[in-house]
């Protein structure tokens, strides 16, 4: 190709590529959105293109959160990160909340009121995510939020709500420092903290005589929280390296393990986790154990290579072996097209527990709310009751681990894989409230 | 201690990075240089490729009907943006063609990133088992051997096409000078939409590449958006070789950066690298 001189000058192309880098950046960043392409505030839908809210006529003036025999629905937050690099958890958890709301409200509502979700998209990030709290405080009269994911944002997300005094339950958000000595109004729900997540590995290492480990952890709250724990917990030294959260090649990191690696951590990195397994296996190294942090199983068979997925561990705090999952994911298999897994049913869980709470605290109040949560013992879709240290870290839960098998479960015939348990941790106790 | 073998394979690795990105400076080149087309969808074009592969593999067909599949239904698409989209931009002339182009990708880019969400949220790979290779100490994967061959193939056959066929030298002859091949009758018009969805095609086939070594999801388009725009910047507007050698050069300066510094200042370097290379050469982009 012979290039010519042309009408189009040099410094009008850099000029023009440098405004649309700028628009780009603005348009792009700015205004992705995983729902109808509105940025979720009339919370019209979920993530998952189903119907992700109901009692959606927004409200009339009339003030609904006291529980004074308003017929007006209650109204919850969903802050979910329908956008950005945790759009897979909040696919599945949305629906499986709304699959409780709607149960709840097919059985009578709450103290005579039915439940409503107003749905917005944080975009995973914290202050998107602060925004859309505060106007579903100000203009929604939410009674309690829930859906972080990323650790930044369940952190600033903790302090939305100690401001609002509005409790927030978390789907992930695993740092240590989502919680605090003194918060009252946020809860963990689907992930216990780093320190916990990483002991609990550990016992699993030490059970096994792993001597060889490596571990690539994400430059965020929750990468550094499971780096720190990691160097406190593991009695051997662990080959650890640190990749930025938006890392789609872990190559660089990967040649660089020991030739005889054991067991690789990926559990610190939650988006990378598919390509850090399948890169692992694909340099020729061959550990017994590929742990993962707590990321939404329906992402992992289809990103996980055959040989990849025979030692991937995927660890949860729902209990998919039990009765009451396996009903719930046959109701959810009914009117859905995905299937019922271990973070459906974070959400599920959420969403009753927050119906129990406002039904044990005789009144739609966020302070009340929180107390009766505080005071909470939930018998649900966990291996254990759900129950709450005041500080609102989960007490005596365990954690299972679990391979994922390409085989349809038992609850629903259509479903692309099955969950293979490994192992259950002994009851985790909170973490302490200065740590 | 780093091997002689490791830095081999590092170099393998950064071909095969280079080769996906001179892929997508190639499909951006092409269009901007036939029709003064800024295309800010070409990595959603790439994405959306990757996406139809894995929908096409759900129906369990195998990778290689599934990908030839894709590339030609994302190049059908792209056909139908020709005729509706970029029939408007191509009413103007001159900068403002540029300027409407950039809004009216632009805006392509936001709705479809907005519409592959909804429909695929997770992150996907492409079931890829191609088992390494060993040569002499050095470990290079079996997927950038592909990509590398694949890159090849498709490049060469491009340029082949605009060497050799009569449609090829009429598009020549238009980046030349527009106002001269149509007193020879040659149409513009008709020859702008075959190198349209010629890169949209080339920009498909990219996705794939990236799809052989990583995960990949909606979100991955505009990364490659703004890759294929270095690389253009690089490697000359209009100059199809000038990208493939940007593409390269870049993919093997980014992978090196990556294993001996880090993730972040990898990508530092690879928008410094861009900078040097045109304060050494501001030619480039004339």
């Amino acid at each position: 190709m012979v290039d010519k001189p042309t009408q189009i000058e040099r410094r009008a192309y850099l000029r023009t590529v440098g405004t649309t880098g700028g628009l780009a950046l603005a348009g792009l960043a700015g205004c992705l959105t995983g729902d109808s392409g509105s940025d979720g505030s009339d919370g019209s839908d979920g993530s998952d293109g189903e119907d992700g809210s109901a009692g959606t006529d927004g409200t009339d003036g009339t003030d609904s959160s006291d529980g004074s025999g308003s017929s007006e629905p209650i109204k919850i937050g969903s802050l979910q990160p329908q956008s950005g690099s945790f759009a897979p958890w909040a696919a599945v958890h949305q629906p499986g909340l709304q699959m409780a709301i709607d149960e709840v409200n097919e059985n009578g509502g709450v103290l005579g009121r039915e439940l409503a979700l107003e749905v917005g998209d944080t975009k995973s990030d914290p202050a998107e995510a602060d925004s859309i709290f505060r106007r579903f405080a100000e203009q929604e009269d939410v009674v309690a939020t829930t859906g972080a994911v990323s650790s930044d944002v369940g952190i600033r997300l903790g302090q939305t709500a100690q401001d609002l005094e509005i409790p927030h339950y978390l789907h992930m958000a695993g740092s240590n420092k989502a919680i605090g000595p003194n918060t009252q109004y946020i809860f963990r729900v689907g992930l216990v903290p780093a320190m916990r997540f990483v002991e609990a590995q550990t016992a699993i290492a030490e059970a096994q005589g792993y001597n060889s480990i490596s571990a690539i952890i994400a430059d965020y709250a929750w990468g550094r929280s499971v780096e720190r724990s990691i160097e406190e917990n593991f009695s051997v030294d662990v080959d650890i390296h640190v990749a930025p959260i938006g890392a789609s090649d872990f190559s660089s990191y990967v040649r660089k393990f020991p030739d005889d690696v054991e067991m690789v951590i990926a559990s610190g990195h939650p988006p990378g986790t598919p390509t850090i397994a399948n890169q692992t296996f694909e340099f020729g190294y061959s550990p017994d154990a590929v742990t993962g942090p707590s990321i939404p199983p329906q992402v992992i068979p289809k990103a996980l290579s055959d040989e990849a997925i025979q030692s991937f561990v995927h660890s949860h705090n729902s209990n998919p072996y039990g009765q009451a999952f396996q009903d719930a994911g046959e109701r959810f298999a009914e009117n859905h097209d995905s299937m019922f897994n271990t973070h459906t049913a974070y959400g599920y869980v959420t969403g009753k527990l927050i119906a129990q709470a406002i039904e044990n605290a005789g009144e739609a109040d966020p302070t009340a709310i929180a107390e009766a949560t505080r005071n909470i013992e939930f018998d649900t879709l966990f291996a254990s009751p759900i129950q709450y240290s005041p500080n609102g870290e989960l007490k005596d839960i365990s954690l299972l681990y679990s391979y994922l098998r390409r085989e349809a479960p038992s609850y629903d015939p259509d479903g692309g894989y099955r969950f293979e348990k490994v192992a259950q941790s002994d009851p985790l106790p909170p973490l302490p409230a200065d740590q | 201690m780093v091997t002689v073998g490791t830095l081999f394979a590092v170099a393998v690795q950064g071909l095969a990075f280079g080769t996906a990105l001179a892929l997508l400076g190639v499909a951006i080149t092409l269009v901007f240089g036939l029709g003064e087309v800024l295309n800010l969808a070409i990595g959603a074009f790439a994405v959306l490729s990757f996406l139809l592969t894995t929908v096409f593999l759900d129906q369990q067909v195998g990778l290689l009907v599934a990908a030839p599949a894709a590339v030609i239904v994302v190049s059908g698409f792209g056909l139908a943006v020709d005729r509706t989209l970029l029939s408007l931009v191509y009413r103007s002339e001159g900068e403002e063609r540029i300027l409407l182009g950039i809004f009216v990708t632009l805006g392509l880019t936001i709705f479809l990133e907005g519409a592959l969400t909804q429909l695929f949220p997770s992150t996907y790979q492409l079931p890829f088992n191609v088992p390494t290779v060993t040569v002499g100490g050095a470990t290079i994967l079996g997927s950038s051997l592909v990509i590398i061959g694949i890159g090849a193939v498709v490049l060469s056959i491009l340029f082949l096409f605009l060497q050799r066929t009569y449609v090829g030298k009429a598009t020549r002859t238009v980046f030349q000078d527009e106002r001269g091949a149509r007193l020879v009758g040659v149409n513009p018009r008709r020859l702008r939409t075959i190198i349209f969805v010629l890169s949209v095609a080339v920009a498909g086939i990219a996705g794939l590449m990236f799809g052989l070594s990583a995960t990949v999801s909606v979100s991955s388009s505009f990364e490659w958006t703004v890759f294929a725009l270095i690389v253009s910047i690089v490697g000359g507007v209009r100059s199809l070789t000038g990208a493939i050698g940007a593409g390269l050069f870049l993919g093997v300066v980014h992978q090196f950066a990556n294993f001996f510094i880090g993730s972040y200042l990898a990508t530092v370097i690879l928008f410094g690298a861009a900078i040097v290379v045109l304060l050494a050469n501001p030619e480039v982009i004339v």
